[in-house]
């Protein structure tokens, strides 16, 4: 039996990404990522400092995957890249300049709503919820033991998705209301609070990142095998971020 | 690698305190190494031929281009602690070039791959000679160790901290010293030293945080025991590292890894 033509021939870089969001429109119901309705409404303010405190249980590992992903690169620029990434990610601090890790300015955001230093140093020492254990073992495996491009090309599905229509909106919006929720809740300092929210946006550097995974997909991901285990890391971190659905 | 775990007798003792367990790993390396390898030693005294210098110049670029970048990496990943990780972070640029990070800080400085290129090419040394050199098989085996040992469950990332710290006293006394054996009796000068202003001024100001992470975390009988052993293994690699060109330099054809040979992890 003769070979399909998906089996023997990678897809062009374009007709590859346009597959990758056919995957996730499939997913996603055919809604938006970035549609109303998506965040689950306003919350007071001890729902959010409990929101936090999930948060902070087992402590945070950006530098885990962002990590695995640098060690695994074998494209000179591209690791230099991440590496530029794992400092605004990490923190400027580190050499120097302004802002912290993002594990930092989450902590900035948690004390504005109550949390002590003490409280959080106590939360990251305990054992993770079951789910998170899970979804965050495959996730650090999968940056781990895939082909580089395919580590990398995995934060299209997250990052990635701040790249599409209606990102930019959602997270302007996301960030003035608040801003404007966080005024009425008597928040002391409202520009740390949202501090971590601004660097979450795809404004500026972040846009940056959102584009970065997109990049390496449509330069590297660039046989059929690669394409095939993109899709599988596409779709599964799909599942892993859907929470609930898996 | 293979020894056994230690055992309640082993750990039946306390802790040395903090600055005990600095001061027992300054006494490892003096009983272990007490003084440079003979290819150092010869380097700073000026006493080896121009073509063993650039032997060492060809033979080293892996370890400036890959090894360090990936063994450095790997304790980072590992590293769940963000003090000592951020200090990691900038040791990750500092390797990769201060440059990256232009935009932050206006650091224009290289990296030490492109440094080490640019001192081969002073002592006429050119990039496509550095690029087709086969590694000497005992380099070879010790870069590969340290890349396995920072990598995977070999070392924890406390020990991977302890080795680091070797790696750093090692090359600030002796690369220190090769810097001005270079300048002495080479004839080098200006920016064809410009590697050793920035690897050695960088690791010198690493030293110091990586003391202070030692002594605090390295707070438990095991902890300490398995560090020191990190600290000597690291010592061994970095010896092992240039034993080849002093081999060389005594005459003796070192074997070389076939062409094309990649890291192993």
């Amino acid at each position: 039996m003769a070979a399909s033509k998906s089996e023997t021939q990678a897809a062009s870089p374009e007709e590859f990404v346009a597959q990758l969001e056919r995957i996730r429109t499939e997913f996603l119901d055919g809604a938006s990522p970035w549609g109303r309705g998506r965040g689950g409404g306003p919350q007071t303010k001890e729902q959010i400092a409990e929101g936090k405190r999930r948060s902070h249980v087992g402590a945070d590992g950006n530098h885990r995957f962002e990590g695995e992903r640098y060690l695994g690169a074998q494209d000179k620029t591209i690791r230099r890249k991440q590496l530029r990434k794992l400092v605004d990610e990490g923190g400027q601090t580190s050499v120097g300049g302004p802002l912290p890790s993002h594990p930092a300015l989450s902590k900035w955001h948690s004390h504005e709503f109550g949390l002590s230093d003490e409280e959080i140093a106590e939360l990251e020492m305990q054992d993770m919820s079951a789910e998170s254990l899970v979804s965050l073992g495959w996730w650090y495996l999968l940056q781990r033991s895939s082909p580089w491009s395919v580590a990398l090309g995995s934060a299209l599905v997250g990052e990635g998705s701040k790249r599409l229509p209606g990102a930019v909106e959602h997270f302007t919006l996301l960030i003035d209301e608040a801003r404007q929720e966080y005024a009425k809740m008597g928040i002391e300092n409202i520009e740390r609070a949202v501090q971590l929210m601004i660097e979450h946006a795809p404004f500026g550097v972040d846009l940056e990142h959102a584009m970065f995974a997109e990049e390496i997909v449509k330069e590297f991901v660039d046989t059929p095998e690669l394409q095939d285990e993109m899709r599988r890391a596409f779709t599964l971190t799909l599942a892993r971020n859907s929470r609930g659905r898996i | 690698m293979n020894n056994p775990p230690y055992g309640p007798d082993d750990l039946k003792e306390a802790p040395l305190s903090g600055p005990d367990f600095l001061k027992l790993l300054s006494e490892e390396r003096q009983r272990q190494y007490p003084g440079p390898p003979p290819f150092y030693d010869a380097l700073s005294k000026g006493t080896l031929g121009r073509e063993i210098v650039q032997l060492w110049v060809k033979n080293q670029y892996a370890y400036w281009d890959s090894d360090l970048v990936y063994s450095t990496a790997a304790i980072f990943c590992k590293t769940n602690e963000e003090d000592t990780r951020t200090h990691i972070l900038r040791k990750m640029v500092c390797i990769e070039g201060k440059e990256i990070v232009n935009d932050i800080n206006g650091w224009t400085t290289p990296a030490y791959e492109e440094l080490w290129l640019r001192l081969g090419e002073a002592l006429g040394v050119s990039r496509g000679e550095v690029a087709a050199w086969s590694t000497f098989t005992r380099t070879y085996f010790a870069t590969s160790t340290l890349r396995l040992l920072s990598r995977y469950w070999e070392w924890t990332w406390l020990d991977g901290l302890a080795g680091m710290y070797a790696g750093d006293l090692f090359g600030r006394d002796y690369l220190g010293a090769a810097r001005e054996g270079l300048e002495r009796h080479y004839g080098l000068s200006g920016g064809a030293l410009a590697f050793f202003d920035a690897y050695v001024g960088d690791v010198s100001e690493d030293i110091g945080w990586e003391e202070e992470a030692l002594a605090y975390w390295a707070c438990t009988r095991e902890r300490q025991l398995t560090a020191a052993r990190a600290f000597r293994n690291r010592l061994d690699i970095e010896y092992q590292m240039v034993l080849p060109l002093h081999a060389a330099a005594s005459g003796t054809t070192p074997l070389q890894v076939p062409a094309g040979t990649k890291p192993g992890v």
